[in-house]
């Protein structure tokens, strides 16, 4: 009797657990925002780890955009892994997409599923990252920051910084991620051979700031003051840069130049807070857009589609952050 | 005492001493390796590193000896992850609405309803095995992390953007009396509560027992169900308070924070010399078990090896330390 009646309760809790946490297999555009569902108007799927802010950000721009651009939205999450990922893109074209626009896990995981969803006659586009070399047919067309030129564009702050050279560290992304390869490969070519030496590079598990935080506590203890500069591949990472040199508590750590990637909420509010802060922001909303204008001139097969676009970084200073608008992620 | 009598307690302590070396040859190898990082690298042995160390120790020395009584009584708790997410996003996100306080107590309520609702499942499913429990915990950490990526929108909280006081998590980051930080008290008394409940309470005897042998357990007449509650709902808390630490150290809360800690709790567990298949271990151990963890990681920082290398090492060492505890449990028995 007891065993029945905590089955009940347990079955009850999870059962309200689940049905607030939504159901079923892809997310369609909410009631009333101006990408809702409407009659005869082509289907296109966001495929990305929904689990990261940014891509939830993207989300909420490609819903307030979509009518726009003559699009319904869905949703589909691949939980940071190939194989949901590429579930998600075979759900997706079952259910009669007319394009695809995905942040893959990884640099060439999602090849076999989109160019099964291309011969289908889906178009594919990748949104915020370009396609690895040995994949360029897998995607119709893709719109994204370089990465590469992120670092470059990192690298070329700190050198404005101290002409006369400096000494630093890297904090890299989530291990083996594209992102993070790129803005260590960008980052690394610009800085060889000039007055600026990286003293040690290290990539956290996950994109998490708790781990940047260790990292960056670890690198302070071995190389102290001769660290003038701390380039982190992402904003939230910084944030834990900044606690590993606040505990310091020493007057060289609040003179370090932080370099983080993103230009979200928190990007902008260290511009302000940190003494010598920089952000190199991609703008999501711009991206977004673009990946569904694109995605219409493909499917209308507009001749003046383009397949791979470019958006550039925009670089957040103390002097430029009045140019721009704080994004709410 | 004689002098021969001393020569002889000599000689037992130290046979003492090689045989804890022998059989705990993961212990020897990271002391090894802090040896040779000390050599190295001469900012190993200064007081400013053993500080880092220390902050370090945070939120995984809370989530593992939560995660130990669930060991012992031959459980897993996969839902740790979920839960430090789900409590860090609500306890932030409720401060300025109810204030520092009741906004930690509500964090805490959370994690134990989590841990509540965990031991109702794994009761009501009738899941005794170590497999069972590994999988509906995974499950219910998918269903925590996803109501806190629903509840927040995905959308990182971050603690410095409060608009009430926030000194509560400050002191917790970084106060003190004198060497003692306030989240090294908070440990030690966790710490000392379990130890108790371990060794001087009939339920922590329950436990063992339970994770000895379910169906003698059962057959003589041990509560078992009420052990699964207890361990379930210490270890929610205990990932809990590890939130609450977790968030005063890094100033935000993310949905996904806890999801490294899952495993590592695990691993902070067994390296420290808890049988995996439960019946044998100690919250104590376990503090041993974090501390080496951690240790490895900074040596190895310090040391400059590679991110990649590191992750092998730490799954060569997770599997090292299940495969010493099987060839010890093997010699036991013959």
């Amino acid at each position: 009797m007891n065993h029945k009646r905590v089955t009940i309760a347990a079955v009850s809790v999870v059962a309200i657990l689940v049905s607030a946490c939504g159901s079923g297999t892809a997310t369609p555009a909410a009631p009333g925002a101006a990408g809702s569902p409407a009659a005869g108007m082509p289907t296109l799927a966001f495929i990305a780890q929904m689990q990261n802010p940014s891509q939830a950000f993207s989300w909420k721009m490609y819903q307030k955009n979509a009518a726009k651009y003559g699009f319904n939205v869905i949703n589909l999450d691949n939980g940071g892994d190939v194989q949901k990922q590429t579930a998600a893109i075979n759900n997706a074209v079952a259910q009669k997409v007319a394009a695809i626009a995905i942040n893959p896990v990884d640099e060439a995981g999602y090849v076999p599923a989109t160019t099964a969803a291309m011969s289908g006659g889906v178009v594919v586009c990748l949104s915020m990252v370009p396609p690895a070399a040995a994949a360029i047919n897998a995607s119709t067309c893709s719109v994204s920051v370089d990465d590469i030129l992120g670092g470059q564009t990192a690298a070329k702050a700190i050198m404005a910084a101290f002409p006369n050279g400096a000494t630093g560290v890297e904090i890299g992304g989530q291990a083996g991620h594209v992102a993070a390869n790129n803005r260590h490969e960008g980052f690394s070519k610009a800085v060889a051979g000039t007055n600026i030496k990286v003293l040690d590079y290290k990539n956290p598990t996950a994109w998490d700031t708790a781990q940047a935080q260790a990292i960056a506590n670890d690198m302070i203890t071995k190389y102290g003051d001769k660290i003038q500069f701390i380039f982190c591949h992402w904003d939230n990472g910084a944030t834990g840069v900044i606690n590993a040199l606040k505990a310091v508590n020493q007057p060289w750590a609040n003179k370090v130049l932080i370099i983080g990637v993103d230009g979200n909420k928190t990007g902008f509010a260290q511009v302000q807070s940190w003494p010598n802060y920089i952000s190199i922001a991609q703008n999501a909303e711009t991206i977004t857009s673009k990946v569904m204008e694109q995605s219409m001139k493909w499917i209308k097969k507009d001749s003046s589609a383009v397949k791979a676009n470019i958006i550039p970084f925009d670089v957040i200073t103390k002097d430029t952050i009045a140019n721009f608008t704080a994004p709410e992620w | 005492m004689s002098a021969s009598t001393q020569r002889l307690g000599g000689r037992v302590n130290s046979q003492t001493a090689i045989n804890l070396l022998k059989s705990n040859p993961i212990f020897v190898a990271i002391a090894a390796l802090a040896v040779v990082t000390s050599f190295v690298e001469p900012q190993f042995l200064t007081g400013e590193n053993l500080n880092n160390i220390i902050r370090q120790f945070g939120t995984l020395i809370f989530a593992a000896l939560g995660m130990t009584l669930v060991i012992m009584a031959g459980f897993l708790d996969l839902s740790i992850g979920g839960i430090i997410g789900l409590v860090a996003v609500v306890t932030v996100t409720l401060i300025d609405t109810v204030g520092q306080g009741p906004a930690i107590l509500i964090g805490l309520s959370v994690g134990l309803g989590c841990g509540l609702l965990n031991s109702a499942l794994i009761i009501s499913s009738g899941a005794l095995t170590q497999a069972e429990s590994l999988f509906i915990t995974y499950g219910m950490s998918l269903v925590y992390g996803a109501a806190a990526l629903m509840y927040v929108q995905g959308v990182t909280q971050f603690l410095t953007y409060s608009k009430t006081s926030i000194a509560l998590f400050d002191t917790i980051n970084s106060g003190g009396i004198g060497f003692l930080s306030v989240s090294a008290m908070i440990f030690l008394v966790c710490l000392a509560i379990l130890y108790v409940i371990e060794r001087r309470t009939y339920a922590g005897r329950a436990i063992v027992l339970t994770g000895g042998n379910k169906v003698a357990a059962r057959l003589a007449g041990i509560p078992i169900s009420r052990s699964i509650v207890i361990i379930y709902s210490v270890s929610g808390v205990m990932a809990a308070i590890g939130a609450v630490v977790l968030v005063s150290r890094v100033t935000l809360a993310d949905p996904t924070m806890g999801t490294p800690y899952m495993t590592q709790a695990i691993l902070a567990v067994v390296v420290g010399g808890t049988a995996l298949i439960g019946g044998r271990g100690s919250v104590m151990w376990t503090v041993v078990g974090t501390l080496l963890l951690i240790l490895l990681n900074n040596c190895l920082n310090l040391l400059e090896v590679s991110t990649y290398v590191q992750y092998m090492l730490r799954g060569a060492i997770l599997i090292m330390a299940i495969w010493l505890d099987r060839v010890k449990q093997t010699s036991v028995s013959k």
